[in-house]
């Protein structure tokens, strides 16, 4: 159960994210655009797709993605929205769920984590810290807000979705918002054939959407299981919808 | 069931998921699912599903956080058994 002081930690980052996500979002577009030489494939048709997507139905956005690179998250905020939807909209920005020990290094990373809209998680870490996270997470879906999660809980160490060891994070959080609405989103580099750190410079990139409705017939962590088993079934089959397009890149 | 009967199951059950095989073959009540025998986090849920299956018995989540080594799990099972 979150505290009251919990939950004015989470309405203090939320209302400095807003705040901050132009300067922000305008720093890691030139990083990725500039810099790096990234490009959305489609950009404006994906855009288009998530905002109808989102104004036409009702309750929070649960975004699942497949996870290759460690700027996934930021590539698909830039694929997702403008800083001027996000203002509009601020909701549509996702609460990102990065591994805590990976911003934990120096205090640019902390900050960047905060002002990111991260609730930072602890894999395998001590059950208490990590049944407050789910909390935290729930609570701020509950209140509206999108979330995006990798449900394979780390970057594919084959290349694909992996469906033998994903977590089942995913299913936890839904049983405990059953409002939300899923966004299943394959995201893949023409170039990517393994995952890595950053996408290869210069890169083209695929965001694919897809919204789904993963129910479970039972309860508790059965219940968990057959959420996240649906969702990463549903990312596996974006996967060879995206391959069957891209057969000649990917040999 | 017997407490050694019980303990005989949850390792054939937890076999499939450990990573450290030298660590499985000394375990006793105290060795820890996770650490020591280098069980994914994520894999105690399958683990916990297939105490349920096998033994026939459901484990509440309260139930299912408190398992941490091998002799949790038995006591899980057997207060679960007896109810």
């Amino acid at each position: 159960m979150l505290t009251r002081y919990d939950r004015f930690e989470i309405s203090l980052q939320r209302w400095l994210v807003r705040s901050s996500t132009p300067a922000l979002y305008g720093i890691v577009w030139v990083w990725m655009r500039i810099n790096r030489g990234y490009s959305i494939r489609n950009l404006s048709q994906v855009r288009n797709a998530f905002r109808s997507w989102a104004a036409r139905g009702e309750g929070p956005i649960l975004i699942c993605s497949n996870h290759l690179t460690l700027v996934d998250s930021m590539l698909l905020i830039w694929a997702l929205g403008t800083p001027l939807s996000y203002l509009l909209s601020p909701d549509l920005y996702p609460w990102n769920l990065p591994e805590r020990r990976n911003f934990q290094k120096n205090l640019l990373l902390r900050a960047l984590c905060y002002f990111g809209k991260c609730i930072p998680v602890m894999r395998g870490g001590p059950r208490d810290k990590s049944l407050k996270t789910l909390e935290r997470i729930r609570y701020v879906l509950n209140s509206g807000d999108s979330v995006m999660i990798f449900p394979e809980g780390t970057r594919s160490r084959t290349g694909s979705v992996d469906t033998e060891n994903f977590s089942y994070a995913t299913g936890q959080i839904l049983q405990g918002a059953p409002k939300a609405r899923v966004l299943c989103v394959y995201i893949r580099g023409i170039r990517q054939k393994a995952y890595s750190d950053f996408p290869a410079r210069q890169e083209e990139i695929t965001v694919d959407l897809r919204p789904i409705r993963p129910r479970a017939r039972g309860t508790g962590l059965r219940a968990a299981k057959e959420i996240s088993t649906r969702v990463i079934r549903h990312l596996k089959a974006m996967e060879a919808a995206y391959d069957a397009r891209h057969a000649n890149n990917r040999q | 069931m017997e407490k050694t009967d019980i303990m005989n199951q949850v390792i054939r059950l937890v076999t499939p998921y450990v990573k450290n095989a030298v660590a499985l073959q000394q375990a006793g009540p105290e060795t820890r699912i996770l650490e020591d025998l280098g069980v994914n986090s994520a894999r105690l849920v399958d683990i916990i599903l297939d105490f349920e299956d096998t033994f026939k018995i459901a484990i509440d989540d309260q139930s299912a956080d408190s398992v941490r080594s091998l002799g949790d799990a038995v006591q899980v099972i057997q207060s679960k058994l007896a109810c």
